[in-house]
Parts: structure tokens; sequence; C-alpha cells
């Protein structure tokens, strides 16, 4: 009973074993510790498509619920979460890849890359514009070891079980994305407030 | 690997990135628990709940309780209330209009005012309308309709005298 035990001090795990024998008071507080947390990694890895982020995390709880009885005792939740998310935007990237080679083959002078002007290079919103574009341009796997290690601060361990790789692979990932990252933004210098 | 974390620029993106994070995380709040909450009764198929509690039920029992038992709500003397077994006789009491009895006295008609009566009535003469003249009498004459200084025409006034001369 709900009025008799606050779910507050529960942990995940804990409350992930109540939503499994039909819990749906835990369920709500597990909602609402994560749903914000998904929907920010959902918007990150969706290349900032609000509308589609906010279907994205309302599914990932669905199929959280549906799969309640399948969660192993013991296991991380964020880590189950996060696990899921991921491949439901791998599910995304492999739909778009076949619309965007689709569009390519009937536009293929989309090349148009503007260089910033030299005042705009100063500009610490420009900056945090041209941020997100990287963002969006680094590989998935690069992006989301990224967002997972640098935005969410999960440890690498916990990123190897979420994207199913080894640890080594993880930190190469990271590498990869953070090199990127700086060459891409080097010529940027924004004015520190 | 450690040697890029830790370099400024790389500290700068990361900084960034995360204050970028935060505030789409911010600005974009999930839609509420009961949305999913339908939406999984509709996939599941579950008829849709009634939205009452059942707190409430058992809070409208416990008052249905206190009255059928007549709980005392107030600090009256209990001899003031009634019992659920008296009888109850309800009167009515209807005043409609009230008439008074007046003493009225009669006259007595002397034999001589009996006669001038039955005489006035024998003399005042019938006035009768041929058919053709009906039309002509019914008419009022328009220039005559002047107002008098009782409020009615002339033409009302004198109506009586004017049909006997017509005669």
């Amino acid at each position: 009973m709900r009025i008799f035990h606050s779910y507050k001090q529960d942990t995940d795990e804990e409350l992930m074993l109540r939503v499994s024998r039909n819990d749906t008071y835990a369920f709500e507080e597990i909602y609402t510790r994560y749903a914000t947390r998904m929907q920010g990694f959902f918007i990150r890895m969706l290349g900032y498509d609000i509308a589609k982020a906010e279907d994205f995390t309302q599914e990932l709880f669905l199929k959280v619920y549906e799969s309640r009885s399948a969660y192993e005792e013991g296991r991380i939740f964020s880590s189950w979460a996060f696990s899921m998310a991921y491949n439901l935007c791998k599910n995304e990237y492999r739909h778009r890849e076949v619309v965007e080679t689709h569009e390519l083959e009937q536009n293929y002078d989309s090349n148009t890359t503007e260089e910033p002007s030299f005042e705009k290079m100063y500009d610490r919103a420009v900056f945090e514009n041209q941020l997100s574009i990287s963002l969006n341009k680094l590989p998935a796997d690069q992006l989301a070891a990224f967002t997972l290690r640098y935005n969410e601060e999960l440890s690498v361990s916990e990123i190897a079980q979420i994207l199913d790789c080894p640890e080594g692979t993880v930190k190469s990932r990271l590498h990869y994305a953070l090199h990127s990252l700086s060459q891409s933004l080097s010529m940027y210098n924004p004015i520190k407030p | 690997m450690n040697r890029l974390e830790h370099s400024d620029e790389v500290k700068r993106i990361v900084d960034a990135s995360k204050v970028l994070y935060d505030k789409d995380k911010s600005a974009n709040t999930p839609r509420s628990f009961d949305s999913l909450m339908k939406e999984i009764d509709r996939r599941e198929g579950t008829p849709v709940k009634v939205g009452i509690s059942p707190w409430w039920l058992v809070a409208a029992c416990f008052i249905g309780l206190l009255i059928g038992w007549n709980f005392p709500f107030d600090k009256a003397p209990k001899s003031d209330k009634l019992a659920v077994n008296d009888t109850v006789y309800i009167t009515e009491k209807h005043t409609d209009t009230i008439y008074q009895q007046v003493q009225v006295e009669r006259k007595v008609l002397q034999r001589k005012e009996r006669e001038g009566v039955a005489i006035a009535r024998q003399v005042v003469p019938q006035t009768v309308t041929p058919p053709a003249m009906c039309n002509e009498i019914s008419l009022p004459d328009l220039k005559s309709i002047r107002p008098a200084t009782s409020g009615r025409s002339l033409a009302q006034e004198n109506f009586p005298i004017h049909l006997l001369v017509s005669l």
C-alpha cells in the first residue's frame, strides 16, 4: 500500500522488483526519476527532434513496463533502461539510413557547408550552436558514448553494458569523439563569462 | 585518453555540452504519467478504470453509517429529538377570505309608492327600431364627436334622445 510505504527511499532496483509484481505506484516513481533523463538522451541522440524524443520516451517506458517480468534481479536499472533506449535509437538510425540513401539518390548536390564569419566566431551562442551541429555529425556509437560518459556521468563499465561492447571499445569511441569534436571546434574561441 | 580529457580545449567542450544537455532537458518536460498509463491500458486492452479512489468510497460508507445510526452530531438533549418509531401527525390550517355578516335595514314600500312605480313602468315608451334604420343609427356622427367634460363624446350622451327624435 502506498499510504504506508514511501517509494522515495527505495533504490531503482527495488522499485523495479515492485513493478515486476504489477505495482503501478512504483512504476510511477521510476517514471518520475527517469523520464526527464531519458528524454534528454533522446533529444541528443535524435538530432534535437523534440516531438520524436517525446514519442521515444513514451515508447521506452512502455517497453520497460511490458518487459517488467524479464527484469533480472541485481541488474542496474539505469544500464538496463539506457541500453533499451540506445536500441530504440539504433532502430531509428537504420530507418533513417534507408530514407537518406533514397533521398541522396534523388538529390546529390547538398554538400553546402558555410564558413562562419570572423565576428560570429567569438559568439558563445554560435559556439553552442556549432557544438550541437558537431555532436550531430558524430557517429551514433560515439555520440552515445560521449553523452553517457560526460552528460549522464556514467562509468565506462556501465557504458560498456549499455552499448553491449568491451570497455576498451568504449574508451576508443570516447577518444575518437573527443578528438573529432576538438578538431571541429578548434576555430571557435568563445568569450568566457 | 586521460591527457585528452584533461586538456583545456576538451574540458571547455565537455562543459558546454553539459550545459546544453541540461538546458534541453529542462526546456522539454516529458509527457504525464497518466498519458503513459492510458497508452499501456489501450495496448493491453484493459477497460478504463473509474476515477474514484477507494478511500472516497470508504469515507462515503463511514458517513452513511453515522447517518444510519443516528449519530448525535449536535449536543441537544435526546428527549428533544424525534425517535425513528415516533408517529408524527401533520395538521394544516388554511385560512381563506373571512366574511362578516352585516345587518341591512329593509325599506317597506308604501302602497302609494308601489302604485307610482307601476304607473311609471307603463308610461315608459317602448322604442322599436325598424331594421332599415339600424345601420343609420349604429353609425356614429363623426362631426358631432367632440370630447365632453365628462370624457364621453356628445353623441354618446345624446344618443337616446337622438333615437327618439328620429322616430
